[in-house]
């Protein structure tokens, strides 16, 4: 027991910790949280019934960072996870959609195949999502009749890639394929699931 | 809500536990603190300390319990190497105090990370080795499953709270006699930013399944972690 004293103090402290408010270091900011339906501006909802109907059962978030406040709704429809992001006013900024690597065009595909081969010693795709921006009216004619004429289409791909080492990147290609920018992705510290 | 979760959770423990009477059961307090630094790109270190005070011991008397008595602190310190985004390999070394019971603990562990759209589920993979003075050595094999779920929107976000829970079974051996232990835990966390965590678990541990002797251990657990 010749530490039983000393120790007893560890617990007092660490018991203590919740009563700090931790700031060590200053990063950026976003948070996301859920809503409900009806805190969200008329003109959003009015948009997503109009483009989806009624069978898109949306979750509903508010999303605060530097740029701003945004209203987020994320749904499946058709068998595709979708988020559809609206301006703090109700105005639709962008659509996302998740996709298989076999919905992708194969011309595009191979566009995309390419700069991997390229960049890569190997690569394992993650994610794939198609990505809409364009005007109220053209986003919506989009959803409703296919006319993709006013529509900005982009694709945002989730992935590995291995050179020295294996890393996590999200990259944007434009719609035949071509890529436009790419951002290393950082996960959030597991500390406390691994160790 | 969570709230709720948590209370609904904690009864259901104490039920059980009371429900195993004449068996070992205590419990008690159990702070934690783990740091990690990142040396390299694929390299962090992990310091743990962990504690573990009893407040109540149904072997005693009713004139000794409540108590604060310390029944053991542990060291850890692992090297960690990431081999891809949400998979590591680790091997860490261990110092236990504990009354006459003080051991050496080598460990070698794998962990596999699923990054879902709205969970983040871990698999842990471990063995250990366990050297106690004048006892035989104890070797185990464990498996932690624990998922991690956002409180406020899809994803935890800094100022944010989640929930962890998870379950592990550890095999162990020791002197020829073959153990199961199991671990329950479910934990209210607090991510204050991508650096800095607080978990508040209720801890459940059972075992003595095999050979004689059941006994369940009930920790109210208090976790801080710090990456830098």
């Amino acid at each position: 027991m010749m530490f039983s004293n000393s120790f007893k103090i560890i617990p007092i402290l660490i018991f203590s910790l919740g009563i700090f408010n931790f700031s060590f270091s200053q990063e950026k900011f976003e948070k996301e949280s859920r809503i409900k339906t009806g805190e969200v501006p008329e003109n959003a909802k009015d948009w997503l019934r109009g483009a989806f109907g009624e069978s898109g059962k949306s979750k509903w978030f508010l999303e605060y960072s530097q740029t701003g406040k945004s209203y987020e709704a994320k749904f499946q429809y058709q068998g595709h996870y979708h988020s559809v992001e609206f301006d703090s006013l109700g105005n639709i900024q962008d659509i996302e959609i998740e996709i298989m690597e076999s919905e992708v065009a194969q011309e595009v595909w191979k566009e995309i195949r390419n700069y991997f081969e390229s960049e890569y010693r190997q690569v394992k795709v993650e994610k794939i999502q198609r990505q809409f921006t364009g005007s109220k009216s053209g986003l919506k004619h989009f959803f409703k009749e296919g006319n993709s004429e006013a529509v900005l289409t982009r694709y945002e791909i989730v992935y590995q890639g291995k050179n020295e080492l294996w890393e996590l990147w999200e990259a944007v290609f434009d719609d035949s394929g071509k890529f436009i920018s790419k951002l290393k992705v950082q996960i959030r510290p597991v500390d406390n699931l691994i160790f | 809500m969570r709230r709720l979760i948590f209370l609904i959770a904690l009864l259901f423990i104490i039920k059980t536990s009371a429900a195993q009477d004449k068996q070992i059961f205590f419990t008690g307090i159990f702070p934690e603190i783990s740091l990690t630094k990142k040396i390299s790109q694929r390299n962090k270190l992990n310091f743990k300390v962990e504690n573990q005070e009893v407040i109540f011991d149904n072997r005693d008397t009713e004139f000794e319990n409540p108590q604060f008595t310390h029944y053991r602190t542990d060291l850890m310190l692992f090297f960690d190497r990431s081999l891809r985004p949400g998979v590591s390999v680790a091997l860490g070394v261990f110092h236990r105090f504990q009354d006459n019971e003080d051991g050496n603990r080598i460990i070698q562990q794998l962990a596999l990370l699923q990054r879902l759209r709205n969970l983040r589920i871990n698999h842990r993979f471990r063995t250990d080795q366990t050297f106690t003075r004048n006892d035989d050595i104890e070797l185990r094999f464990r498996y932690r499953f624990s998922v991690e779920i956002p409180l406020e929107g899809d994803e935890v976000d800094p100022t944010e709270f989640y929930l962890v829970i998870s379950e592990e079974p550890i095999f162990s051996g020791k002197g020829g006699e073959f153990e199961i232990e199991n671990r329950t835990a479910i934990a209210l966390g607090k991510l204050f930013n991508s650096n800095e965590k607080l978990e508040w678990a209720v801890d459940y541990r059972t075992d003595g399944f095999i050979q004689e002797g059941f006994r369940t251990r009930l920790w109210a657990k208090i976790s801080y972690y710090y990456n830098f």
